[in-house]
């Protein structure tokens, strides 16, 4: 298909993209979007150093290799690379979507689910602003390469969010309800789920109090669990940030204990939802990876560059956000493993602590931070009152050493607007969740 | 009706790991957008790469038929080229440069690992329609992101220096990365006494965002609700939208195609709120003052975004702010956030001890917290003349805690 420059490594991934959005702003239809792009991306390697190139014009591919190889240094040896026997070399044509697509749902079936999903929110006395979104995208991916990756495959997700603001003054509280599902069908009958959200957020905003910050006993919901296992554990996971640094070979040794013997955490590419990966960005396949079993470091997350370079196996993790981009490495579903107690349980123990059930966004470095969007109090066991703070903190490797509690039931996250950032490459699509997590004195302010 | 929108990019950009350059990526894309108007409805089609403007045409007319409400004019007779085009650099150039600047800290700090980015980028953005609107912006840039961790360090990032800039300083970013880098070995105590907060205004001014948007504040759901013409705030604190693409390094037009006047940019001023930020369509819904915050991509309707807010800056050196004290340079703070009353809270993962000049050393980590209110308030000091590493910061007391 192309001619490929000797001696070079080179992969070519061409993207054929469509996308659709929809925004219904107070019974307004304000935007209606479709757009259908195809760009490639076009990596180059030497043996030394990688040379890129992105572009929209896919006639000119080969222009684009050959012109990259012009920058490059040819080497004798590029075919005995490491990093070429680590990669899967996978071919074929692997298609999940097809007739199920969403390209093929009429934009104005689209332009009806969101007035569907409006009536729960629309005539609401209470509700001073709302907005119903939906967005999908399907993407198919061809990646070719000089060592004999020929792979097809698709991918693709829809989405609903719901955003709505009760009150005025001091005494405003917006919240969202986000929904990501792989078939346009599975968004179709979720208005139950959208009403009871909105009847807890109701609830909140009339009764919610201030609390005064100190150290709490919390009980994370699945969703703030996800988020806390992405954002303090998942990125740490990624093997990019230990190249060249002994250090954090040392400190990121596998085996290692990081943290209570009933945490286990795992990242999965082939998980139905935003984190499905079937073949990453360099044709590797999608895997399971335990990141943490029962509090021993068992795993981390890998690109072919940080496979061969740390000399562990690929896991397929190596994500762009779309053409423009390389393929570095990223998470796709990461969660914690359920335990064995009940929810019930887990918050019968606790006479003075707080149950945060979503969170607005989460960071994590050494220190992580969730900001909590609903949240409870917890007084002798019970969930007594709603609670209102600005952000729960504490040290990563202190907090996950922490948890001493964790309920029997798992629960996955995909949802729309947003996702994963890091770096320049932001919004990446991914998953997260877990069960019920207890964690111990958790800073709250 | 029609109007059509261009976007380029060129740019070239490095990845630098452990000191060196990684990978270099060349982009050149670019997005043709094409709108129609007509009868207060609007159909908007775009794509990226090369494509026939008719071919646009038609399918924008099409998409009329979804009814999209844009009952507003579109802007006519007004020309505006704004080119600033002052960098002229190449990428050979640009490598040796940032060569010399990676190979200066490594010999001046053998001890810390810089990677991640640098990348040179060139921008034309384009707005044309029927009734003579004819808006160019064209822009070159550099960006340079240094995150710095000592190797010793088992953490993914300790500090990091970052500029975007017109021209290339070497020995300013070879000064200031390792001035960061020394303060950063240097562990000092958290003073005693109250100690101002020197930080980015961005990080302050967030709450506004939402609150001021013409949107929510039209639909009653704001803090400020029924509080514009109230003296809220400090008298020395002012707030306008920065449209300056010197700046800004963004176009001086919105996505409609709107250049504000300067009057028009203050959505607070000497304390009082005098207007919340629009669009078009949101400034005639709501009986706002049009300030030009229409956003999008090439193929969006444009729509009310967010909006490049700024404290008006006050005559006096960060130096002269503190005016004798130390200063908590707040230099990485992540993961904080608002209470719905305006009461704010993060943790700071990295701050400098600062005498306005220089720092003088890394404090412990910390927690800041206030009501906007009080350190837009009382407690409001400034917004310094100068840049402190590459930006003009905020000044005010907040409540500090070690973590």
């Amino acid at each position: 298909m192309y001619k490929f420059p000797q001696h070079l490594f080179c992969d070519v991934r061409i993207e054929t993209v469509y996308k659709s959005h929809i925004y219904n702003e107070l019974g307004r239809i304000e935007e209606v979007r479709e757009r259908s792009d195809k760009g490639a991306f076009v990596r180059l390697y030497d043996g030394n150093r990688w040379y890129y190139s992105s572009t929209s014009n896919i006639d000119e591919i080969q222009d684009e290799i050959d012109a990259l190889a012009k920058l490059a240094k040819s080497s004798s040896n590029t075919g005995e690379l490491k990093l070429i026997d680590k990669m899967e070399k996978s071919n074929g044509e692997y298609f999940s979507f097809n007739q199920r697509s969403v390209t093929n749902v009429k934009i104005s079936d689209k332009i009806d689910l969101t007035k569907s999903y409006a009536k729960i929110v629309a005539d609401d006395y209470q509700i001073k602003h709302w907005a119903v979104t939906y967005s999908d995208w399907h993407v198919v991916k061809h990646i070719i390469s000089s060592t004999g990756t020929d792979v097809k495959f698709d991918n693709q997700m829809c989405g609903l969010r719901l955003d709505f603001s009760f009150g005025s003054g001091s005494e405003v509280f917006s919240e969202n309800w986000p929904k990501a599902k792989q078939f346009y069908p599975e968004l179709e009958s979720l208005h139950a789920e959208a009403k009871s959200h909105l009847k807890k957020a109701r609830e909140f905003y009339k009764k919610a109090e201030r609390i005064e910050g100190g150290k709490y006993t919390v009980v994370l919901s699945p969703k703030a669990a996800g988020i806390f296992a992405h954002e303090s554990f998942g990125h740490k996971s990624e093997a990019d940030f230990m190249i060249g640094d002994e250090t954090m070979k040392q400190e990121w040794k596998i085996g290692r204990k990081v943290g209570a013997e009933i945490l286990s955490i795992v990242d999965d590419g082939l998980i139905p939802g935003n984190g499905f990966v079937p073949f990453d960005d360099e044709g590797n396949r999608g895997k399971k990876t335990h990141l943490i079993k029962s509090g021993i470091l068992q795993g981390r997350l890998h690109s072919s560059i940080t496979a061969s370079e740390l000399d562990e196996e690929v896991t397929g993790n190596a994500r762009s956000i779309n053409f423009e981009y390389e393929p570095i490495v990223r998470m796709t579903t990461t969660y914690i493993e359920p335990g064995d107690q009940t929810k019930e349980d887990l918050i019968a123990g606790i006479d003075h602590g707080i149950l945060i059930d979503t969170v607005k966004h989460g960071s994590g470095m050494s220190t992580f931070t969730l900001a909590p969007s609903l949240a409870y109090l917890i007084e002798n066991g019970k969930i007594t009152r709603p609670v209102k703070f600005s952000v729960v903190t504490g040290n990563v490797m202190t907090t996950l050493n922490q948890i001493d509690g964790l309920s029997n039931k798992l629960e996955i996250f995909s949802f729309v607007g947003g996702g994963c950032g890091k770096m320049e490459q932001y919004p990446l699509p991914v998953s997260f969740g877990g069960p019920y997590v207890r964690v111990k004195d958790m800073s709250v302010q | 009706m029609k109007e059509s929108v261009f976007q380029t990019i060129k740019q070239t950009s490095f990845s630098i790991l452990n000191n060196k350059i990684d990978s270099i990526r060349r982009k050149n894309i670019s997005k043709t957008g094409c709108r129609v108007m007509e009868n207060g409805k609007i159909g908007v089609a775009g794509a990226i790469g090369e494509i026939s403007e008719n071919e646009l045409y038609i399918r924008a007319k099409k998409l009329l038929a979804f009814g999209i409400e844009y009952e507003v004019e579109p802007t006519a007779d007004l020309t505006n080229h704004t080119r600033i085009t002052k960098l002229n650099m190449d990428d050979e150039t640009f490598v040796k440069s940032l060569e010399k600047i990676l190979g200066e800290i490594n010999k001046q700090h053998p001890d810390f690992a810089v990677s991640n980015r640098a990348s040179l980028t060139s921008i034309k953005h384009s707005l044309t329609n029927d009734k003579n609107l004819d808006l160019v912006y064209e822009d070159c840039y550099l960006s340079l992101g240094l995150l710095l961790k000592a190797k010793s360090s088992a953490n993914i990032i300790d500090c990091f220096y970052s500029s975007i800039e017109r021209e290339l300083n070497i020995d300013k970013a070879i000064a200031e990365t390792c001035q960061t880098i020394e303060a950063f070995k240097n562990q000092v105590d958290l003073p005693t006494e109250q100690t101002p907060v020197i930080i980015s205004q961005g990080l302050l001014t967030r709450l506004f965002q939402r609150d001021l948007n013409g949107k929510i504040m039209g639909n009653g759901a704001s803090l400020f609700q029924n509080r514009i013409g109230e003296k809220i705030f400090a008298d020395n604190f002012s707030l306008y939208i920065e449209r300056d693409p010197l700046e800004s390094y963004s176009s001086p037009f919105d996505t409609e195609g709107t250049i504000v006047s300067n009057e028009h940019s203050f959505l607070i001023k000497d304390g009082a709120i005098i207007r919340p930020y629009t669009d078009k369509r949101t400034a005639k819904r709501y009986n706002f003052d049009n300030t030009g915050c229409a956003s999008g991509a090439y193929d969006s309707v444009p729509s009310l975004g967010s909006a490049n807010l700024e404290i008006a800056h006050s005559d006096r050196t960060l130096k002269q702010l503190l005016n004798g004290r130390l200063g908590v340079f707040v230099s990485m703070a992540s993961g904080g956030d608002f209470t719905p009353d305006g009461q704010f809270a993060t943790p700071v993962q990295v701050a400098f001890l600062t005498d306005g000049e220089k720092l003088l050393g890394k404090l412990p980590e910390l927690t800041i917290k206030g009501q906007i209110t009080d350190f837009f308030g009382a407690d409001f000091v400034g917004v310094s003349s100068n840049k402190f590493f590459n930006e003009r910061l905020a000044v005010t007391l907040m409540n500090i805690e070690r973590l």
